[in-house]
């Protein structure tokens, strides 16, 4: 009852003051929207560089292609954008300069002291010569493509040719076997006649025997004449059957059959070379295949985001109308880029109005004149405490619960579908920083301390919520300490069940040490609130 | 009529360096003890041990309520030197709020708040805010968010700061008529010739020490002071 009271009361003396109405829920609402309003989703525009003209090249192109991006100034020498780039008018300085008769260098100078913004100009630069080196690459490759279309033409007419000398060559085998066979019969026709010439010498040799066995002269002398001439004649003829024998044998062992191998070699050679020109005519045409996109870029690099949102029956019939819109709202950049910062900023929402809320609140409580009276009346500790944590608790919740209206309807993302993790998440979220604020402002009791001390522990909060430097950046220990942070241990559980459909079970241990944290804090501060109620100013 | 006694022994207590011990002093039914000493005496610090604001360092505070021993924070009306109020609430609201965080039913609330309301004369102002009301008519708005619960013991932690002539003349009628209705008043003020003429009993509090009535005659003798004030005078 007590509680109750001292939580309308301290509802009531809130909501009557305009000033911290408007404080505490116009203007964080102000700064939301203003955030959303302000927040840009086509990346960096409008943003100068200066690109560095040079006689020696040609950087229409580049020019041309760098400025549907950026804003491009020409420079004629580099130390001119480099003045400018220092006077901060200027985030990057492009010179190009041929280094061989067909490369170039692209010089990028760029301004490091602006990391974030000049990250997406770099790489902006980077797409554009990508960009160039691709179609460059895909030129040339499209002339040699071109003219490896002739080459089977030429192939095949070299193949002509090698069918003709393929026939020549069989031709002149043909006549050449013709040839070996007709010495072969010459061979045995010689054979013949030889035997039948000595057959016929010694038939004459039988009768010049008569004639010298008769005795009878000049018969006898006549059979000596005829035995000589007879002899002569044999041995002549012996010596010419063993020419032609040798001759022959030369000619067909040798001479002819050389001939024959070398032709055969030759058509073998022949065949060798058809089989070459058939592989270079396979392996033109698999050129001829190939297209020049894949030689110019081989590596095509698809981005395939794990989290693509969701259109339910609701959303659609709102677009009914243009299915165009319903695509470009779903797959288009603006909706994709709110809804994975959106849980971030709703987080960051929270920390920031429960911190300033809850020590606001209880500040006004602690330098409430009432505050003195109320502590004269006994059991009020435990009502004080909670009258200052459930009333902060209820007006946070006001501008938190629109937040989450804006999220769910314009950015379509499932807080309703997910209410049990969400209200979890948020209602926890929303206790610690109170619970911080509240403690803080017990602690110190001074509200201009303890506004100072509250930004300090709200830097330092999103710090090590990684709301500023990616606790994946952070060293081992910090990153360690920072990922049980409860800024990011809710960050991380509201994620997964946003885009990922998360089940409760499954963040069950993030809830748990969000619980224990919660728990822990709670302990501290009414400690603090007893031993700062103890001492009455 | 009840018989009330309040009895402080040896009671010390302390605010940052500065101490006021061993005070001594006892206060019966109808009663109205001023309560002085200049400014940055310890008067406030004195009081807020007697309402339980402050931890006693050492002593004893004890209530009597016909000869029985009887909760002191129970029956004790307080109006500490600032008025200590709900700014942005109405003065009905406060009255509802602080009825209820004593422990008050509604319709005893309800009962007190007429009467309240008409005996220091803010009935018509029962719907405006706090932060409306002038000096004198929140000092009035405080005294009966004290006296809510019919308190029978009374502690004002000077009350009439800032307020008018006509305005105090009416705070010093509603002590005495509280008195009259045999409640013990404990008020703490620099308006001597005041104190003088409407307390029965004195409390001194002057260099960390406290003098009750006696000693503070006591002391005006030795000093040959006619009138606080001279005394005041002489001291201070």
């Amino acid at each position: 009852m007590k509680t109750f009271t001292l939580t309308i009361v301290s509802i009531k003396e809130f909501i009557r003051n305009w000033r911290s109405v408007i404080l505490l829920l116009v203007l964080p609402l102000l700064l939301i929207g203003s955030f959303f309003v302000s927040f840009s989703t086509e990346g960096l525009q409008d943003l100068p560089i200066g690109v560095i003209t040079n006689d020696n090249v040609d950087i229409k192109e580049i020019n041309s292609r760098l400025s549907e991006v950026l804003v491009t100034k020409e420079f004629v020498d580099i130390d001119g954008c480099l003045f400018e780039l220092r006077q901060y008018k200027q985030y990057a300085c492009v010179e190009v300069i041929r280094n061989t008769q067909f490369g170039y260098d692209l010089n990028l100078h760029y301004d490091n002291t602006k990391p974030l913004v000049i990250w997406g100009i770099v790489n902006q630069i980077k797409i554009t010569v990508d960009w160039i080196k691709k179609e460059k690459t895909k030129e040339i490759v499209a002339k040699v493509l071109e003219q490896a279309e002739d080459a089977p033409g030429y192939i095949s007419k070299i193949e002509s040719r090698i069918n003709n000398l393929q026939s020549n060559f069989d031709n002149y085998i043909s006549t050449l076997d013709s040839s070996i066979s007709n010495i072969n019969d010459l061979k045995l026709n010689q054979q013949s006649y030889y035997s039948n010439s000595i057959s016929n010498l010694n038939a004459i040799d039988q009768y010049a025997g008569y004639l010298i066995s008769s005795g009878q002269q000049p018969y006898s002398q006549y059979g000596s004449d005829i035995k000589s001439k007879n002899d002569l004649l044999r041995n002549n003829l012996g010596l010419q059957n063993n020419e032609i024998n040798a001759l022959n044998s030369d000619l067909l062992n040798n001479d002819l059959s050389n001939v024959r191998n070398s032709l055969n070699n030759n058509k073998n050679v022949l065949t060798e070379i058809r089989s070459n020109l058939n592989s270079l005519n396979y392996y033109i045409s698999e050129i001829n295949k190939i297209d020049p996109e894949t030689i110019a870029d081989p590596i095509q690099l698809k981005f395939n985001p794990t989290y693509l949102p969701e259109i339910n029956q609701e959303t659609l019939s709102r677009y009914r109308n243009n299915i165009s819109d319903i695509d470009a709202l779903i797959k288009g950049e603006n909706l994709l880029t709110f809804q994975v910062i959106f849980p971030k900023i709703l987080l960051l929402i929270i920390m920031f109005i429960s911190l300033l809320t809850s020590s606001f609140i209880c500040l006004n409580y602690i330098e409430s004149s009432a505050t003195i009276r109320i502590k004269t009346i006994k059991r009020m500790f435990i009502p004080s405490f909670l009258a200052i944590f459930i009333s902060s608790f209820l007006i946070i919740i006001i501008p938190i619960i629109c937040v989450i209206i804006l999220g769910n309807y314009l950015f379509l993302l499932p807080f309703f579908d997910k209410a049990l993790i969400v209200s979890l998440l948020i209602t926890i979220s929303i206790s610690i920083y109170s619970l911080l604020g509240i403690g803080l402002s017990y602690l110190i009791k001074k509200k201009s301390l303890t506004l100072i001390v509250s930004i300090f522990l709200l830097i330092f909060l999103l710090f090590f919520s990684g709301f500023i430097l990616p606790i994946e950046r952070m060293g081992r220990i910090p990153a360690q300490i920072a990922s049980n942070f409860p800024g990011n241990l809710a960050s991380d559980a509201l994620n997964k069940a946003i885009f990922y459909d998360q089940p409760l079970n499954s963040l069950n241990s993030t809830i748990l040490i969000l619980a224990l944290i919660l728990i822990g804090i709670l302990i501290i501060v009414l400690i603090i609130k007893y031993f700062r109620d103890k001492k009455i100013d | 009529m009840e018989d009330l006694y309040l009895q402080v022994s040896n009671l010390t207590t302390s605010y940052n360096n500065f101490t006021v011990e061993k005070v001594n002093f006892s206060v019966k039914s109808g009663q109205v003890m001023g309560l002085i000493g200049g400014s940055g005496s310890g008067k406030s610090t004195l009081i807020k041990a007697l309402v339980g604001l402050k931890k006693l360092d050492n002593g004893k505070i004890n209530f009597y309520m016909n000869n029985n021993l009887a909760n002191l924070r129970e029956n004790l009306g307080y109006s500490p030197q600032e008025n200590s109020l709900f700014t942005y609430l109405t003065l009905e609201e406060n009255i509802k709020a602080f009825g209820k965080l004593k422990g008050l039913n509604r319709k005893y609330i309800n009962e007190r708040m007429d009467l309240l309301l008409k005996r220091l004369k803010l009935d018509y102002a029962r719907d405006k805010k706090i932060v409306e009301l002038s000096g004198g008519m929140a000092k009035r708005a405080d005294l009966i968010i004290s006296l809510l619960h019919d308190p029978k013991i009374i502690i004002l932690d000077e009350p009439f700061s800032g307020l008018d002539f006509s305005l105090i003349k009416f705070i010093w009628n509603i002590v005495d008529e509280l008195a009259k209705e045999g409640k013990i008043v404990i008020v703490s003020s620099h308006l001597l010739p005041d104190i003088q003429k409407h307390c029965n009993s004195l409390g001194f509090v002057y260099g960390g020490s406290f003098y009750d009535t006696k000693q503070l005659i006591y002391i005006m003798k030795q000093k040959k002071s006619s009138s606080l004030e001279d005394l005041f005078e002489k001291l201070i």
